[in-house]
């Protein structure tokens, strides 16, 4: 027995020692001999769909250049594997060792060198694969942007996983160099768009050839998602803020004619104010998100977003914060009625100035304040305040709300829901400010403002919109759309439904949506309701209304010429102030709804350093809803023709078919 | 000068404990050989599988924990069985060995059931693998035939060596149609170590092998092997260069021992081992996975400490105080030489692919807690050498 034992350890010693130490430097030549290799298959991304199925996120098969890693760990192999395929392959030596410097890039799967290139190409570095070892080409799928630059805020963009989320990502299964949204609904929506990658493992011989596939599990294409956003509403909001801003630019404040409005960036909401689900929605300066569809170069990347400001990837109708000047004035009219301080028919004499009175305290606890252009309104009552825009009117007001107890306005901002993100699916929205004893503490803590407590003079400003208050334009669209329907405030929604993949199209570029499976509908969700009785609802209404149609309106002027009659809107202009109180730091504002007896849209806009609401954003309004009524001529909505791959502007716009220009008025707040 | 010690040394008698008392008689080496395997064990399936359940996103010590609760469980059992003489074990054994048998053919409609074939049965998060289990009955069982009754002595006689058998030949059939080829030719190999040892006539030894030597050239003749089984018995006897997974598997498990070399290529960097090119690294290959990681100098230590555990089980087979004792640790001596020369040597093609794992390293409950209840009872014979 000992005998055997002994033998047949003695064959298993010699028989390790022969494969490990005698042979072992044969086996390191051939040990790449018909090896197996795992290659994902990735997952065809979800599509986004505008409401009528419009196809705005799409995508293209491409081809994929790669190159196996072990092939270039070597440096002068990588060195000259990349300068032969420089030429071919029309990307520089740098850029390619760049690549494989890059950590985003998995370390054990192929390094991608060049996406989308032509079938030529493909054939080239296939024929000649002894030139090349280790390079293959693959197929992958393209995120393909049809109607950009249109939607981009909205769409948002893919990249590579960011760093900051490297965990959570690898914790779903995602490899590093794998493609997720990093803004928009690409993000908001990265589970339902991404699908499930497949996978295949494939026989490989010594030379990296392909032998034969050993086993597959096909990859399962992400589901669609269908917005609320209708591309011609989008599409008409963009240009239409564009074309404000640009004409903005060449308009000087009054009194002031050797200065020029700076008007660099503004947005335009655009909602249903029977659902609060959103139309268009626009930010100005716009990005292209074909930009991102290929890894970024920093060079590029520093050019488009160098210093920071004005940065196009904002997404101001969201993101900005605005102080929301005499737009606020309609919550402040509302917690003045429902709160019984005022009645809606007493009247203030308008001065033109207001000293609170019984005021104990210096020039910032008991401000003396003025109107706009120091007009004096004379006996002014509810309806008439917020028509001429009276801010004597409101200053009194807010200074009678501060005297009561219970944060009267500060509530009344809450249940408009202002101070907090309204809830919208879109990434990094903002909370906006409502001044009360507590944001000022915080500002104070953080040493934005040197007084800490909360004065008349901060509710005073806080009535007209001023001061610290700070909300985004969507929030002032979903008030506006909840005083508009009579006291609902709706979740504003920028998504309709998740489908299952695989709806067929209609057209080129258009799903058939009557044959689309409804995954998950996206239901319309009630944030809060206010309390409008008739007695608080329709003197404001009627302030509102003569906004535009009374001749002492402070948009009359604006839409002098507009078919009132056909459509019937109720809207109030903003000026916001900056800190400096010069006039061509003001920015310009309007919020409204249309039929206000049956609303159907809420549309806001604001345009920074524009000038007076009156001035640059009621003629934006106004000629967007000219383009939803079709009372103006539209252009046509188009899908994109190719990116110059090198831009670093955002493709032009269609503009807007020639009427002549957004004729704004001035000195009107 | 020497001195003598003057003490009067005290009789055996006057001892607090009985000289003969079997808890001074533990075998404290042979635990600690298994102690170094297990551990062996743990780090290479560590090894093994981190780059995988990493990439995939998962704990790298899931398989670790699990083996660490095989292992717990199987200690268990082995301390359990230490505590129990062995020869009481005797009247026990039909019952065992009819349980094993049992469990083996309850596994013939469960396979079905399961909608193909099984070697075990789904028992929530566990599996259990009763050919594992059969293996230390089949081992108790024959030693209690083949060593008869106390005053039996001298070679077995026919109808014994018969009866020996026929023990064989119920989880031995009960095994090949699983079909475990592998497994059965280790019942096979613990058959012939007890009838070598127990004093199985040659002339019916040698009957039986010739006759066993038809039966398996007939079988492979008649082409009734599975097409698996077939290729891996092609791909060890005629190294042609075709590419079936039998012969790929081999091939890229010799390679991944030759990247290895004299020092390894290092723990968790096995190029092969942890590339996905050999299957189940940390099982049925694990050698290779150690082979590759630790190179010459780890694969030997590991080949080393199972010599040296096989000298340990051939000292309990000689020092045992009786027959039944004897063979049950020449059972567990072949049980362990076949299952670690197949084992070994197939991954490095002197041998068959099969399924057999290597005890107490390879990944793998059943046999963990099987073989450790084998070394339990191994031990009992040691501790009870002298009573």
């Amino acid at each position: 027995m000992a005998i055997v034992v002994v033998s047949l350890f003695g064959a298993l010693f010699s028989r390790l020692w022969y494969l490990q130490v005698m042979r072992s430097t044969r086996f390191e030549q051939t040990a790449s001999i018909n090896s197996l290799r795992d290659v994902q298959l990735p997952p065809m991304r979800g599509r986004i769909l505008d409401s009528a199925g419009r196809i705005l996120a799409d995508n293209k098969r491409v081809l994929v250049v790669t190159v196996d890693r072990s092939a270039i760990r070597s440096t002068t192999k990588r060195t000259q594997l990349f300068e032969r395929l420089a030429g071919a392959l029309l990307t520089p030596v740098p850029e390619l060792e760049a690549r494989y410097k890059d950590a985003k890039f998995d370390q054990v799967l192929p390094l991608p060198l060049k996406e989308d290139v032509d079938e030529e190409t493909a054939a080239f570095v296939k024929e000649r694969y002894e030139d090349y070892p280790g390079v293959e080409v693959v197929e992958s799928w393209q995120r393909v942007y049809r109607f950009a630059p249109y939607a981009g805020h909205i769409l948002g963009y893919i990249g590579r996983v960011p760093a900051d989320q490297k965990a959570e990502y690898l914790k779903l299964g995602y490899k590093l160099s794998d493609s997720v949204g990093i803004a928009g609904i690409e993000r908001a929506y990265e589970p339902e768009l991404r699908g499930t990658p497949g996978s295949q493992r494939i026989e490989v011989d010594a030379q990296n050839r392909f032998v034969r596939v050993v086993s597959e599990v096909p990859a399962k294409p992400g589901d669609d998602v269908q917005l609320t956003i209708d591309l011609s509403a989008q599409q008409l909001a963009e240009q239409t803020l564009q074309k404000g801003l640009t004409e903005a630019r060449s308009r000087s404040p009054r009194n002031e004619p050797d200065k020029r409005f700076a008007a660099e960036a503004g947005s335009v909401v655009v909602q249903d104010p029977s659902n609060g689900r959103i139309v268009a929605l626009a930010s100005n300066p716009a990005f292209d998100p074909r930009w991102f569809v290929n890894p970024l170069p920093k060079a590029k990347f520093d050019q488009l977003f160098g210093d920071g400001r004005n940065s196009p990837l904002v997404d101001r109708a969201v993101q900005g914060e605005y102080a929301p000047g005499s737009t606020f004035k309609l919550i402040s009219a509302s917690a003045g009625l429902s709160s019984g301080t005022i009645g809606a028919d007493v009247k203030i004499d308008d001065t033109g100035t207001y000293k609170a009175p019984n005021c104990t305290g210096g020039p910032d606890v008991c401000p003396t304040l003025q109107n706009a252009q120091k007009v004096a309104n004379g006996l002014t009552d509810m309806r008439k305040a917020v028509t001429v825009s009276s801010d004597v009117y409101f200053y009194s007001l807010g200074y009678e709300l501060f005297n009561r107890p219970g944060q009267v306005l500060q509530n009344e901002a809450k249940a408009f829901g202002f101070g907090k993100p309204s809830g919208i699916q879109l990434p990094d929205e903002h909370a906006g400010r409502i001044p009360s004893v507590e944001s000022k503490k915080y500002l104070y803590d953080r040493k934005v403002i040197k007084e800490a407590s909360y004065n008349p003079g901060d509710n005073m400003n806080f009535a007209v919109g001023q001061g610290i208050t700070a909300v985004t334009p969507l929030q002032l669209a979903n008030a506006y759309s909840a005083f508009a329907n009579g006291g609902t405030l709706y979740t504003a929604s920028v998504v309709q439904a998740v489908l299952v993949a695989g709806t067929p199209d209609l057209t080129y570029g258009q799903v058939d949506l009557s044959k689309a499976t409804v995954l998950r509908a996206i239901e319309i969700k009630v944030a809060g309701k206010i309390d409008l009785p008739p007695a608080v609802r329709q003197p404001i209404l009627d302030g509102l209304v003569g906004v535009v149609n009374n001749p002492t309106g402070t948009a009359y002027d604006v839409f002098k010429d507009f078919p009132l009659d056909q459509l019937p809107i109720a809207g109030k202009t903003g000026t916001a102030q900056d800190g400096t109180k010069e006039a061509v730091k003001d920015d310009s504002l309007f919020a409204s709804f249309a039929p206000y007896n049956a609303p159907r849209f809420t549309v806001v806009a604001v345009l920074e350093n524009a000038g007076f609401g009156a001035e640059a954003a009621a003629p934006v309004v106004k000629r967007i809803y000219q383009g939803l009524y079709a009372m103006l001529p539209n252009s046509p909505v188009q899908q994109a023709t190719p990116l110059d791959p090198a831009s670093v502007v955002a493709a032009t716009m269609a503009p807007l078919p020639d009427v002549g220009t957004l004729l704004g008025v001035t000195g009107r707040d | 000068m020497a001195t003598t010690d003057l003490r009067p040394r005290r009789p055996i008698a006057h001892l607090s404990r009985s000289a003969a008392d079997p808890l001074t008689h533990v075998d404290w080496v042979l635990l600690g050989i298994l102690g170094a395997l297990s551990a062996f064990g743990l780090l290479s399936i560590y090894g093994a599988r981190y780059q995988t359940l990493v990439s995939q996103g998962e704990d790298p010590y899931s398989f670790v924990k699990k083996q660490v609760l095989a292992l717990a469980v199987g200690g268990t059992l082995m301390l359990a069985l230490m505590f129990f003489d062995y020869r009481r074990l005797r009247e026990l054994t039909w019952i065992l060995y009819a349980a094993t048998s049992g469990a083996l053919l309850l596994l013939i409609p469960y396979s079905r059931a399961v909608n193909g074939t099984s070697a075990w049965f789904n028992l929530g998060p566990v599996q259990l693998q009763p050919a594992e289990f059969a293996k230390v009955t089949l081992i108790v069982t024959l030693a209690a035939v083949a060593a008869g009754g106390p005053r039996t002595s001298g070679p077995i006689p026919l109808r014994r060596f018969v009866a020996c058998l026929a023990v064989l030949a119920v989880p031995g059939a009960l095994t090949l149609i699983q079909p475990d080829l592998g497994t059965t030719l280790c019942y096979v190999a613990i058959t012939m170590g007890v009838l070598l040892v127990g004093g199985g006539k040659p002339k019916h030894i040698v009957a039986v092998t010739i006759v066993g030597l038809l039966m398996a050239t007939a079988i492979v003749g008649s082409g009734k092997l599975h097409g698996y089984q077939q290729d891996r018995l092609i791909s060890f006897v005629a190294d042609n260069r075709a590419t079936t997974d039998a012969n790929l598997q081999l091939r890229n498990s010799e390679t991944a021992i030759g990247l290895g070399g004299l020092t390894g290529s290092g723990f968790k960097e096995g190029r092969m081992t942890n590339g996905g090119f050999v299957p189940v690294a940390e099982s049925d290959f694990i050698f290779t996975t150690i082979a590759e990681q630790f190179g010459f100098i780890g694969a030997s230590a590991l080949l080393l400490l199972y010599g040296f555990l096989a000298v340990r089980l051939l000292r309990v087979a000689q020092m045992s105080g009786d027959m039944f004792g004897s063979l049950v640790a020449t059972g567990a001596l072949a049980y362990l030489v076949f299952q670690v020369f197949e084992n070994v040597g197939m991954t490095m093609g002197i041998m068959p692919i099969t399924g057999l794992p290597l005890p107490l390293v390879s990944y793998g409950g059943s046999s963990t807690v099987a073989f450790l209840a084998l070394m339990g009872v191994v031990q009992n014979i040691h501790m009870r050498r002298y009573v």
